[in-house]
């Protein structure tokens, strides 16, 4: 039994080192590819959970759905700011909109981040439930 | 091998980042909470190559889901976010874990219309 379990890691082994080679061509492909689009970093951080983005004025409302705003800057050469700063505010205008709603509600936010070889882009999403006040 | 192997570990690290503390997922006022669950844990993954480029986004509200579905309710209350980070040879990980108490509130009566809720989209 041993024995049999010796032999099956050894044929386990033996396997990775055939494909070790195939393994490292293909990590090496996908980073080129990446690097030849000029993006050197792209991370998404979590920024903020929240019941609402602004204080409930009616306790009776519809549920209109789910919907995402985004504010985005650039910075050109990652330092020089070319458009204003994101903006949360925006961002929550922009999800509302998008459904004619009043508020927002089961808020979750985040932060996407993107070096490229020219600048730094960021983007602010506020993805949440649409709520419409009732008259 | 050894050399790749130790290379491998002492290059390995991990780190948890607070993201937020929250009263509840959801708006609880004039809501009556009728069944407390009890603590529960919900996550979601991401990954990236070399720590560089993440493949896809941590999603906050696939893990409150990922939460709410262990023990059931409508809603986390006294709700604690943030995000692990685990870096290894080529890889690294990338986690947002929401733990909380899931609770289940009572639904009003659409007929007297307070706190009615609506769903428009036939969700």
């Amino acid at each position: 039994m041993k024995q049999e379990i010796i032999a099956l890691y050894k044929g386990l082994w033996r396997r990775l080192q055939a494909e070790k080679t195939r393994t490292i061509a293909v990590i090496v492909i996908i980073t080129c590819a990446l690097m030849a689009t000029g993006c050197l970093y792209n991370r998404t951080r979590i920024t903020d959970l929240s019941p609402q983005a602004r204080i409930i004025e009616n306790r009776q409302y519809r549920v209109l759905g789910v919907s995402e705003g985004t504010s985005s800057c650039f910075n050109l050469l990652w330092f020089i700011p070319v458009t204003p700063r994101t903006n949360y505010e925006k961002a929550v205008n922009d999800a509302v909109a998008g459904m004619r709603g009043d508020n927002i509600i089961e808020v979750s936010t985040w932060i996407e981040r993107q070096v490229w070889l020219v600048g730094l882009v960021e983007i602010l999403h506020v993805r949440g439930t649409v709520i419409q006040y009732e008259k | 091998m050894v050399s790749i192997a130790l290379v491998a570990v002492l290059v390995s690290s991990c780190i948890t980042t607070p993201v937020t503390v929250t009263s509840s997922t959801t708006p609880m006022q004039e809501k009556k909470i009728i069944m407390n669950y009890g603590p529960v844990q919900g996550t979601n993954r991401a990954w990236s190559l070399f720590g560089l480029w993440m493949i896809g986004r941590p999603d906050i509200a696939k893990a409150i889901q990922d939460a709410l579905k262990k023990k059931g309710g409508d809603a986390l209350i006294n709700v604690t976010c943030y995000e692990k980070t685990a870096w290894y040879f080529l890889f690294s990980f990338h986690w947002v874990v929401v733990e909380g108490e899931a609770v289940s509130y009572e639904k009003k009566d659409q007929a007297t219309g307070k706190g009615k809720k609506t769903d428009t989209t036939g969700k």
